[in-house]
């Protein structure tokens, strides 16, 4: 069936682009990235990415999209042990890799719109930190060093959104265990800090096998309601269950496992214009969220908390800027748990488009506020021709080896992209 | 010779008459009136092709499909880009709401998968790289007199002397911080009531823009402006805007300008 479907995908890039209600385009990308410390050239990233959107009628469509890649540095492309068996990539061999990263069949009646395929689910409204965002897993391979925060990895699943009495409704279940995509074992940005090893020292000996959900006990189901408030304000709340996207460690029959227990999320958010700048907020509550303790790769089922605030407003000079503190706590009943009771982060980010929008200009601080490190990122885009971009940029990293940030220190960089679309 | 008196004589007087007649329909209130009340249509779609050049000569293009509803409560504006690839599937909506300040604005890009709720614009913001701002489209081709004292022309400014010419002076220093504009310049065809050619000062009267419609049509019984271009004299930068496709909607449903909506692509109609 797999196979099958993954033969129809790659058969519906290729239609001809002439037909009346179909779209395709493609974009080709290269990535240099250098380490600032010692020079070396730890991206070195080709990519192709084709979309394709076709109207099948008035109320159908298909849309698809499928990238090749080949990384040849000391990032890779990461892990794919981390896919559900039903979505791993077409083509997946040393540097280079083929996936479908997108394919969807979208009914759509007025208020109604149903979808099915391999799709992601951006719930939320706090940008970057995921508060309620949880529902999708991520590509770890770059960490968080990218343009677009989180990469979302999309799963086989139904989707159907509709409107009742004012109330905007959103309902999915996901057949699909994929969880969040990792570095590959000697990977420069594979995660060393020991919040993320268990608790273990670091070894680059250290492999972990993976250990998906199969079954029944793959699938998660959720659901939003969401309503414009008489007051201009967006609220929502939302719920789902299914299994974490991101691990716990495991000791097994003498074996070290990431696993995925299933956790609940109950969650909401709320979203208003003030004038001149927009206020969010948003809070996630875990009741059973599994973490791990000190001594032996414990576990612990423990209740999380994750908040976050947010606002955004235009400045003198049309700049535009974005300030962000999110709080993530867990209640620990024998205080032993590897990460950190809190986490406190605070984001600020400023950007500004010039000439037409020919170039803009980003600059992005990241700061643990709990540890002290973080990271400085900024870049520079030139709309060069009407389809080409050339973007520069870099991100230096700071902070102690334990830090979620710090432990990159040694991968502060500079990095040059080129961006062709066809 | 009597005869040839006579004629000059009937000519002149003619010719007073039509000074008077011309002088009182076109004095500055009696155009800004014209322009006011013109015929609007409470909805319509059409399909934009934008070719914006820059000092040196480069183009770029872009297309978009566009919905406008203009109703008692807010104007609403509702932008699906098609072209570029880069802009493919962004989607922008904007509430203007007319008797209070909950304006709104929202953006969908497809890079992010979210529908995102923004900071309103001020009126005098360039819309998405264009030589047109938020405020301009807002407008459509009207002066509120709001923000406008209207007054006689500047003759030395006129652009196209043989139109009546109404000038507008900003009211106060917020609308010019607001607008970007102090005072405007247009040439009325007094025919569809539409201002064909407007120049647009900044805060220090410099020259800002100009706007030249060179295609108007009845659309469902509204004239409306089919092609025109937007030229920014400080930056050297050119925006054309056609209109294809163009069509009165009836009956539009606000459910078009949900913000959720814009995720979902075009509408269909």
């Amino acid at each position: 069936m797999s196979q099958l479907l993954r033969l129809l995908a790659v058969c519906s890039m290729t239609l001809p682009a002439g037909h009346a209600a179909s779209s395709v385009s493609s974009e080709l990308q290269f990535w240099s990235a250098h380490t600032v410390r010692n020079n070396d050239q730890v991206i070195k990233r080709f990519s192709i990415e084709s979309r394709l959107k076709q109207k099948l009628s008035r109320r159908w469509q298909v849309q698809g999209t499928l990238a090749l890649e080949h990384a040849h540095d000391d990032v890779g492309l990461g892990t794919v042990d981390t896919y559900d068996r039903q979505a791993k990539p077409l083509v997946s061999g040393g540097d280079t890799r083929l996936e479908l990263r997108q394919l969807v069949l979208r009914y759509r009646k007025g208020k109604t719109s149903f979808s099915l395929g391999r799709q992601t689910f951006a719930w939320g409204v706090i940008d970057g930190y995921r508060v309620t965002d949880r529902l999708d897993p991520v590509r770890r391979r770059d960490f968080v060093f990218t343009e677009q925060k989180p990469e979302r990895i999309p799963r086989w699943s139904a989707r159907l959104r509709t409107t009742l009495e004012g109330y905007r409704v959103d309902l999915a279940l996901i057949a699909d265990s994929t969880v969040s995509q990792l570095p590959k074992q000697d990977s420069a940005l594979l995660p060393t800090a020991s919040r993320f090893t268990g608790g273990l020292p670091f070894s680059p000996a250290f492999e972990p096998s993976i250990e998906l959900q199969t079954g029944r006990q793959s699938l998660t189901g959720a659901i939003k309601v969401s309503r414009r408030l008489r007051s201009g304000m967006d609220a929502a709340v939302l719920a789902f269950r299914g299994p974490d996207t991101e691990p716990v460690l495991a000791h097994r029959s003498g074996r070290v496992l990431l696993t995925f227990p299933k956790r609940t999320l109950l969650g909401g958010y709320l979203q208003q214009s003030l004038g001149d700048q927009v206020v969010r907020a948003e809070v996630a509550y875990l009741p059973d969220q599994r973490v791990n303790t000190g001594g032996g790769l414990g576990q612990e089922r423990v209740r999380r908390w994750i908040a976050g605030v947010g606002a955004d407003r235009w400045l003198a000079g049309k700049w535009f800027v974005l300030g962000q503190m999110t709080y993530d706590r867990i209640f620990s009943t024998n205080n032993r748990a590897v990460r950190p009771k809190e986490d406190v982060l605070a984001t600020l980010r400023l950007q500004r488009r010039f000439l037409n929008d020919r170039g803009e200009l980003k600059f992005e601080s990241v700061n643990d506020l709990r540890k002290g490190d973080g990271y400085f990122a900024s870049s520079l885009k030139w709309s060069f021709r009407q389809n080409i971009d050339l973007l520069a940029g870099g991100e230096w990293i700071y902070g102690a080896d334990s830090g979620i940030f710090g432990q990159f220190e040694q991968q502060s960089r500079v990095w040059l992209k080129a961006r062709i679309r066809i | 010779m009597k005869r040839c008196i006579s004629v000059a004589a009937v000519l002149c007087c003619l010719s007073v008459v039509n000074t008077t007649a011309h002088s009182e329909e076109s004095s500055p209130q009696t155009l800004a009136d014209l322009i006011a009340n013109r015929t609007a249509n409470e909805a319509r779609t059409g399909r934009m092709q934008f070719l914006l050049t820059n000092k040196r000569g480069q183009e770029r293009r872009r297309t978009a499909r566009m919905f406008h509803t203009d109703r008692n409560d807010a104007t609403r504006v509702a932008i699906y880009f098609t072209a570029p690839a880069n802009l493919e599937e962004t989607a922008f909506l904007s509430v203007d709401a007319k008797h209070d300040d909950s304006d709104e604005s929202w953006l969908y890009l497809p890079a992010t998968e979210r529908v995102r709720r923004l900071p309103s614009s001020d009126r005098g913001d360039y819309f998405m790289g264009t030589d047109l701002t938020y405020g301009d489209i807002k407008d459509n081709f009207k002066f509120s007199p709001s923000d406008w004292e209207f007054e006689n022309c500047d003759q030395r400014l006129m652009r196209l002397p043989h139109l009546p010419c109404l000038q507008g002076v900003a009211k106060s220093n917020e609308i010019i911080r607001e607008t970007g504009y102090s005072r405007f310049v247009a040439a009325i065809d007094t025919d569809t009531a539409f201002p064909i050619g407007i120049d647009y000062f900044d805060g220090q009267g410099q020259p800002l823009k100009q706007v030249t419609v060179s295609e108007q049509k009845q659309i469902g019984g509204a004239w409306t402006a089919i092609a025109f271009e937007l030229k920014n004299h400080q930056s050297g930068h050119t925006t054309r805007i056609h209109f294809e496709e163009m069509r009165q909607l009836n009956d539009l449903s606000d459910d078009v300008f949900a913000a959720d909506a814009l995720e979902y692509g075009i509408p269909e109609i």
